[in-house]
């Protein structure tokens, strides 16, 4: 436990310190809010939102897909840096083992994305507010809910491309996934098998607003956890059997 | 002295055929130890393995007679290496770099902030301690490296061409800090192409050609380079 203690505020440190670190978190919070004014041309935007409730759930549709380059560019980063700035060998031969290193970068990673999402919300409803959308009635609430566990469930469903960032042990390969995850998603999605399809999950359920199928959205959610969970055990696997 | 590290028949070859073979090695207490080779001879690999960021195909690798697989992870608190790059993250700054790596030895944060300190002066690191790493040298760069693997007072170090990129100044530092440690008694393994620096401060020299260990040098031997050569091309012909 003080190991990874130890590991978590060194990944923190190091985190707080690099500006794509900082940039990450700003372009989160702030491109999703400067959607918001968008969302009050009227006519002139497919993105018009005359409620609290349509508002958010416009946005958590935005999220799941921008979210996956978002929120994966920095789980790609946490875990392909120590390769591309040669550091992984400083990691080696320490009293805190390399998986712990790889579960600190997965623990922070997780915090941070939780609280960017916060922030981001918290910036939506404050850039959302001189709009007039009429009263924030619990249907706006339950999309309020909605859109901080779209984006959550976006951010975790990025776990895949730290793998991939730690099985090629650099940039391209998990933005090359990013990019795949995105396109080969979007067709299978489109395709039929809609929110069947992990990574396109989040953007149906956003889609379905209150409307969706409970049943059907708790499985498809599921799925898209599992598929999380299974990809950071395999990345703290990789990590505990690493070679270089 | 008592054998601080021994690797004891170990083999570790590459799908390309490269690697080491059937290597047999001790770093003692209180001796530096130089491991010399052309590139590619196999240092790097054997260090890697000392290190446990390569596992033996066959063999054992042990420090203070506890194989690696079976230590005590505390037990690396008292290890410092340097292989290939300086363990330092650009964003931070050389204090900051230090104080984290001090944490990652399992020191507290006022003990790691005190021995990062002392290491700035010992290395004559005060003029860039607020310094974003990416900002500086890369000689300045490998004395932070350096730094950080000699901080916390290790009394196993292993060091792979430390000598790289540092000017003289820097040079003449390294070789009196490492004489120190040794004859504070840690045990150090160097390897570096600069035989005459090595011959300065090595208590054994051996040479490693071709993934083998093919015989060993004396410190104070005149014509060193010379002895070096003649090693390895009478190795090469026998091959």
């Amino acid at each position: 436990m003080n190991a990874l203690v130890t590991a978590l505020g060194v990944e923190w440190s190091k985190f707080r310190h690099a500006r794509f670190g900082q940039l990450a978190t700003l372009g989160i919070i702030l491109v999703t809010a400067v959607i918001s004014p968008l969302m009050n041309m009227g006519d002139a935007s497919t993105l018009s939102a005359g409620d609290w409730a349509r508002y958010f759930d416009l946005t958590a549709g935005t999220v799941a897909t921008g979210g996956l380059f978002g929120f994966g560019l920095v789980a790609v980063w946490l875990f392909a840096r120590e390769f591309a700035d040669g550091t992984i060998a400083g990691l080696f031969g320490l009293p805190v083992r390399l998986s712990t290193v790889a579960l600190a970068k997965l623990v922070m990673f997780v915090l941070w994305a939780s609280a960017t999402t916060l922030a981001m919300t918290l910036a939506l409803v404050l850039a959302g507010l001189p709009f007039g959308r009429g009263p924030f009635g619990p249907e706006a609430t339950m999309a309020l809910g909605r859109l901080v566990a779209v984006s959550l469930l976006t951010a975790w469903l990025t776990l895949p491309f730290a793998l991939v960032a730690s099985l090629s042990r650099d940039y391209l390969g998990p933005i090359g996934a990013i990019l795949l995850a995105v396109i080969v998603s979007s067709v299978l999605a489109d395709g039929g098998l809609g929110g069947w399809v992990p990574f396109a999950a989040p953007g149906y359920w956003a889609a379905a607003g209150g409307s969706a199928d409970p049943t059907a959205t708790i499985l498809q959610v599921s799925g898209s956890l599992v598929l999380g969970l299974i990809c950071a055990a395999l990345t703290l696997r990789a990590w505990r059997r690493l070679e270089i | 002295m008592t054998a601080r590290l021994e690797l004891k028949s170990v083999t570790k070859l590459f799908p390309s055929g490269d690697g080491v073979s059937g290597i047999d090695f001790t770093i003692r207490a209180g001796e530096i130890h130089a491991l010399v080779g052309l590139n590619g001879a196999g240092k790097s690999t054997l260090m890697r393995l000392m290190l446990g960021m390569k596992r033996p195909d066959s063999g054992e690798v042990l420090i203070e007679g506890v194989p690696l697989q079976s230590l005590d992870p505390r037990r690396w608190s008292r290890v410092g290496h340097l292989i290939e790059y300086p363990f330092a993250y650009g964003e931070l700054s050389v204090r900051q770099n230090l104080v984290l790596a001090a944490r990652l030895r399992g020191m507290e944060t006022a003990r790691a902030r005190q021995v990062a300190a002392d290491i700035i002066t010992g290395l004559a690191l005060q003029k860039f301690a607020e310094r974003r790493v990416a900002d500086l040298s890369l000689g300045n760069r490998q004395r932070v490296g350096l730094a950080a693997a000699l901080q916390h007072a290790p009394d196993l170090v292993i060091l792979d061409e430390p000598t790289n990129a540092l000017d003289p100044s820097g040079m003449i530092v390294l070789r009196d800090t490492l004489l120190a440690r040794a004859a504070a008694g840690a045990a150090i393994l160097v390897s570096s192409h600069h035989l005459d620096e090595i011959a300065r401060i090595a208590d054994r020299i051996t040479v490693i050609n071709a993934g083998r260990i093919i015989g060993s040098l004396e410190p104070g031997q005149a014509e060193i380079e010379r002895a070096f050569f003649s090693l390895v091309s009478a190795d090469a012909e026998a091959a």
